[in-house]
């Protein structure tokens, strides 16, 4: 191959590349069996549906149902670890039916969960909290991946797994 | 000796009890006299002195709103730092301030019924303008057999508007 072709090639081979990559940077990742334990507004409480982490904005999406928090409103994350039980929902509620006690020993079988927090302030500048349950370790992505494009967080994710000594709790 | 006739007494002791609740009527009235506020502002949750996981937290806030504006007391719920908020004239605040918690275990709960109960502690107080309390309470939720710990926050809430529902009534009503 001649050295003019090849010039020819590599410039039209970055032009073709660069808009690629600046598409492939703003494609939002979305994390999906998420669900929305409450807070936002338009989207039912306990929907499960997917979370979207773009450049500007967190969406959460079921079905019809969408909400947006902008990024740069968001004054805190909170991620914590929990767990629920294997048997829930309407086959849970049987279960309590079952004989011999059979409902608390299904009880002992749980699967870990997420929960994810997030603090925000709108453009009126009321404060609005939602509250989030993710698949088992996706809840420290997502706060990353939050961080990485503006939201602000107090603990940073390194730290927040990390339980503190002393325990202030006080019983009523 | 001369004896009081028996028909006599009761009758007596009946207009005492008729003067007695008419004098009293007045005063009982004032007291279960309701207060009257277009809009309220619910404040974010104050847990300086308890530690309260951030979820409880946002949880009992939002909450809050959502069981006041079912009370349907008042045309306008404003959140904290809304704008806005400052320009009504006939705004009452509703501050809230942790003080207890102890997070259970729905696991628990659910292998013992008896143990593992989360439960929440918190002053309520609604004020005016002013700042001058109007409702001073305090207020517990608790999550016992069946539930999400989480549900404790719904629970107090609920137990807020019941307070509020007693307390106000609705401007124009």
């Amino acid at each position: 191959m001649t050295k003019p072709l090849q010039r020819i090639l590599l410039v039209a081979g970055c032009l073709l590349a660069c808009p690629t990559a600046s598409v492939v940077a703003q494609e939002p990742v979305a994390t999906s069996n998420v669900v929305h334990v409450l807070g936002l507004e338009g989207v039912k409480k306990k929907t499960k549906g997917h979370l979207f982490v773009s450049s500007g904005e967190v969406r959460f999406e079921a079905g019809t149902a969408k909400a947006e928090v902008a990024m740069a409103s968001i004054q805190d994350i909170f991620t914590n670890a929990d767990n629920k039980r294997l048997i829930g929902g309407k086959l849970g509620t049987l279960a309590m039916f079952a004989p011999y006690e059979s409902d608390r020993f299904l009880s002992l079988f749980r699967r870990g969960i997420d929960v994810l927090t997030l603090k925000y302030r709108d453009a009126k500048g009321a404060l609005h909290g939602v509250i989030f349950i993710l698949p088992k370790g996706q809840a420290p992505l997502v706060k990353k991946q939050m961080v990485a494009q503006g939201a602000h967080a107090s603990i940073p994710v390194e730290e927040e797994g990390q339980k503190p000594d002393t325990k202030q709790e006080r019983k009523p | 000796m001369r004896r009081i006739p028996y028909v006599s007494v009761v009758l007596a002791l009946f207009g005492a009890f008729v003067i007695a609740g008419w004098v009293a009527t007045p005063a009982q009235a004032q007291q279960t006299k309701k207060l009257k506020a277009s809009a309220i502002q619910v404040f974010a949750v104050e847990c300086d002195e308890v530690k309260l996981p951030p979820a409880f937290e946002m949880a009992l806030y939002e909450n809050l709103i959502d069981q006041v504006r079912k009370t349907g007391k008042f045309e306008r719920i404003y959140r904290d730092g809304e704008r806005g908020a400052a320009d009504e004239a006939n705004l009452v605040t509703l501050h809230s301030k942790v003080l207890g918690f102890k997070e259970g275990s729905e696991r628990l709960r659910q292998v013992t019924t008896v143990a593992g109960a989360t439960s929440i502690k918190v002053h309520v107080r609604i004020a005016d303008r002013s700042g001058q309390s109007l409702v001073d309470r305090d207020v517990t939720g608790k999550v016992v057999f069946f539930g999400e710990n989480l549900r404790a926050t719904h629970n107090l809430a609920k137990s807020v508007a019941k307070i509020v529902r007693q307390n106000f009534q609705k401007e124009g009503g």
